[in-house]
């Protein structure tokens, strides 16, 4: 249920709009749910399987690969994702907001939806300050209510407009090249499924058998999430809009669209309100923050998306490249701990070394940093960005051949799975591990944890 | 941080202790208690994930 209520979160209404920019509904829908499935793929093999196992969060599980100091490098990746993304589907809460006066008849000024984003954020914060059970009766209230709103668009789509009509809708701003765009928006597709890595090891660690915590993630949060995309594709391609909350009233009439207006203003409160909790258990990796209490830190996570508040829709605009660019930071890492967790350690770690706070840990490698995989990261984004930046949209020619976040997470993972062979670094964690331990028996050797719970 | 009346010792090392605890009992745990996760469903998943959506997306390029 958890999978399902995070997976058909509006950031999926995003990215169907955003390929919609560019392709049309059957390239659109191949490339939605191809590619998610693709790039979830990626993130989840190692990531369920390693969090489920060792009842960790993905921070944590990155230790081995990175290093106890060089986690806080993906910590700035990981909180740049969750914000960023509570962020746009704000301004779309915004945008909603302004959507359902405008419906009934109330006329508003653009600063709305910046006044939108900060109430938007406001109520976020409440939710997660008042505990995880809130969030749970949330979902369980949201989730069935956005699947109901999903088969609804689906059902209004096909009768009001039906497949020829669908298929036959035009891009919105295609570009000259129609391959690329294809390659594009596969693309987005791979990446989006690759962005799943913030919450992967967070929703697998809660369950109970090893299937539970693959099928389910594979399923929603990889073909499902494609299917809820493709629903916001068509809905873009025959309202000629990328905007989500601009399909509603169209699609289902005054009363029925301010209805899922509103439903999907909740959904987006409750996105945000789990990326906040997500993100305030990763802060406190660092010491600082480590001790601050709940409420403080969900403060501090909020202040950088002030921005998201005075220029809602300038940052909306820059939506799809911030998606691409998630494939920049999450194809490195998926296919480094690919490799580490599932190939170097066959899927054994030490849980002890996680949390050790020692020089000699078996994880804390060079002054705290696995360069390895440091240096495997920043390879592997550098082969994306060569192949193609988002920024710019400038690509390769290699390009068609290759798409840059599977290529980003293949490349990196081979360069480290050799660096390791050849250092041995990953058979020498295990022997240090054991006299770290012997030491902690002896009464004059101490054990220190740093713990992050 | 001053230790709590009831333990005398401080929160930080009832979390150390609390995390110390759920540390053995996660090694202790057997992989057969948490399921089994087979090459049969290495396959399933990589022929559902990767290989047919690679083959859907050459086709439709």
């Amino acid at each position: 249920m958890t999978n399902f209520a995070y997976a058909i979160a509006t950031w999926c209404f995003l990215t169907g709009g955003y390929v919609a920019q560019l392709v049309g509904a059957v390239q659109g829908l191949v490339c939605l749910i191809a590619g998610t499935m693709i790039g979830v793929f990626l993130t989840t093999m190692p990531l369920a399987l390693g969090c489920h196992r060792y009842g960790l969060e993905q921070m944590d599980f990155c230790t081995p690969s990175f290093g106890t100091r060089g986690i806080k490098i993906l910590l700035i990746f990981y909180l740049i994702n969750m914000l960023g993304w509570s962020g746009l589907i704000l301004v779309m809460f915004g945008n909603g907001i302004q959507n359902i006066l405008e419906a009934l008849g109330v006329q508003t000024g653009d600063w709305i939806v910046g006044a939108g984003v900060a109430l938007g954020f406001w109520l976020s914060y409440l939710m997660v300050t008042r505990g995880v059970h809130l969030l749970n009766l949330a979902t369980s209230i949201i989730t069935p209510g956005l699947g109901v709103l999903i088969a609804y668009m689906f059902y209004v789509l096909f009768r009001d407009y039906g497949w020829d009509q669908i298929a036959a809708a035009q891009p919105l701003d295609p570009g000259p090249d129609p391959m690329k765009n294809y390659l594009i928006c596969v693309e987005m597709g791979v990446a989006g499924g690759i962005s799943w890595f913030g919450g992967v090891g967070f929703l697998a660690r809660n369950t109970r058998r090893r299937r539970n915590a693959i099928y389910p993630e594979l399923i929603q949060l990889g073909f499902m999430m494609g299917v809820v995309c493709s629903i916001a594709l068509f809905s873009a391609l025959v309202i000629q809009s990328d905007d989500p909350t601009e399909w509603m009233i169209p699609l289902g009439g005054v009363y029925l669209g301010v209805l899922a207006l509103v439903f999907v203003a909740l959904a987006n409160i409750t996105s945000t309100a789990v990326s906040l909790f997500a993100s305030g258990l990763a802060i406190r990796h660092v010491h600082i923050f480590r001790d601050r209490k709940w409420w403080q830190l969900m403060v501090i996570l909020i202040m950088p998306c002030v921005p998201f508040v005075f220029w809602p829709n300038e940052l909306y605009d820059m939506g799809d490249a911030f998606l691409a660019f998630n494939g920049t930071m999450y194809g490195p890492i998926s296919g480094i701990l690919f490799a580490d967790f599932l190939f170097l350690r066959r899927q054994k770690y030490n849980l002890w070394s996680i949390f050790e706070d020692h020089p000699k840990g078996s994880y804390h490698y060079a002054w705290g940093f696995n360069w390895i995989g440091i240096g495997s990261l920043l390879l592997g984004q550098a082969v994306y960005i060569w192949l193609y930046n988002p920024g710019t949209g400038a690509t390769h020619a290699l390009f068609y051949y290759i798409n840059p976040s599977i290529a980003a997470c293949v490349v990196p993972a081979v360069t480290y799975a050799i660096g390791m062979k050849l250092l041995g670094w990953h058979e020498k964690s295990v022997r240090i591990s054991e006299e770290l331990r012997n030491r902690s028996n002896n009464p004059v050797g101490q054990r220190l944890i740093d713990p992050n719970i | 941080m001053s230790p709590t009346p009831d333990t005398g010792k401080t929160p930080r090392e009832l979390v150390v202790e609390d995390l110390e605890r759920r540390i053995e009992s996660l090694e202790a745990l057997d992989d057969s208690a948490l399921g089994r996760f087979t090459t049969l469903d290495w396959v399933i998943c990589v022929v559902g994930s990767v290989l047919i959506p690679a083959v859907l997306l050459w086709w439709f390029a």
